[in-house]
């Protein structure tokens, strides 16, 4: 037997639930790198270690969560530096991702996605895990070892540096021509999002 | 035209436009990279003054002094959901699969033989 209780013996419960979270994985991935290949590679060193260490994975906690730390301690550890090396134009990042859903303006979609990735990488993932993957903010302040206060403020800054990106002006302005996008009117009724350039 | 009044008519093919109303009507002077001026709007109807878009950005630029409204947060979030899903909703690729399975097979053959890894 090996020194790691995980490692000899893959728990089948515990191997479907690492295959359970790869979406949640790439998709966090994606949104911390920017770049889909990477992201790819991100979520196979992440497997990889957390398959050697399964033993120090506490069995009722959050899957997600534990792999979430170890992904974004790779990341941060190796990819960003790398990061800079390549530096990947927003339109290579735009052809690569797959592409928008239906009910979504694409321009929209793709805006959205860009003005994300321009934000600061703190508040970036802070957005991503509380308003995207679902996770508590206890859970993502553990994840980013942060205080649950940071990570409420990091999101809040996050949310006002996309409305400045976007140019989303307040409802109250001019509330009445909401028809412009169905299927999101009745969310976003009457608040505005100027394109102000990428054409 | 009486944009204030509910102006519905142009939706136009960016759906993301604002149609009746230009915030930026003056030109794009806003953040992120600025292109050709996307509206064509040259006056504003609102009861804002011309200087609005300088003026939402310093009122956003303040650091939190102005909260987003329910439904501003309520857009982002969607939007945000929409770019994220857009990936977790990809089938798992087979590299992830192969490599699980791989794991799983090396894990077992090591058993026997202590040492070699670890």
């Amino acid at each position: 037997m090996t020194d790691h209780t995980g490692m000899t013996q893959a728990n089948p419960k515990l191997k479907s639930d690492l295959l359970g979270a790869i979406p949640n994985l790439r998709a966090f991935a994606v949104s911390l790198c920017g770049n889909p290949d990477r992201a790819d590679d991100l979520v196979q060193e992440t497997l990889m270690k957390a398959w050697s260490h399964l033993g120090s994975f506490v069995e009722g906690t959050n899957m997600p969560a534990w792999l979430f730390t170890i992904l974004r301690n790779i990341y941060y550890s190796e990819y960003r530096k790398r990061r800079r090396e390549v530096s990947d134009s927003e339109g290579t990042i735009a052809a690569r991702l797959a592409t928008a859903p239906a009910q979504n303006g694409h321009m929209d979609f793709f805006d959205f996605r860009d003005a994300l990735q321009k934000l600061p990488p703190d508040q970036r993932e802070a957005l991503v895990l509380i308003g995207a993957s679902g996770l508590s903010y206890e859970e993502a302040a553990g994840i980013c070892h942060c205080a649950v206060g940071t990570m409420k403020s990091r999101v809040n800054r996050a949310r006002n540096r996309l409305i400045e990106l976007l140019s989303i002006t307040s409802s109250s302005d001019f509330a009445s021509d909401a028809n412009w996008q169905t299927g999101l009117d009745t969310l976003i009724m009457g608040q505005r999002y100027s394109r102000t350039g990428n054409d | 035209m009486e944009e204030k009044s509910g102006m519905k008519k142009k939706p136009s093919a960016i759906s993301v436009r604002p149609a009746g109303r230009a915030p930026n009507g003056r030109g794009p002077a806003a953040p992120a990279s600025s292109g050709p001026p996307p509206q064509t709007h040259t006056q504003h109807i609102q009861a804002q003054p011309p200087t609005s878009e300088s003026a939402k950005k310093t009122k956003l630029n303040d650091g939190g002094t102005a909260p987003p409204s329910a439904d501003v947060k309520s857009y982002i979030e969607r939007q945000l959901k929409s770019v994220y899903d857009d990936v977790l909703n990809q089938p798992i690729p087979d590299r992830f699969l192969e490599l699980l399975n791989a794991l799983d097979q090396s894990a077992e053959g090591s058993k026997p033989k202590t040492g070699d890894k670890a």
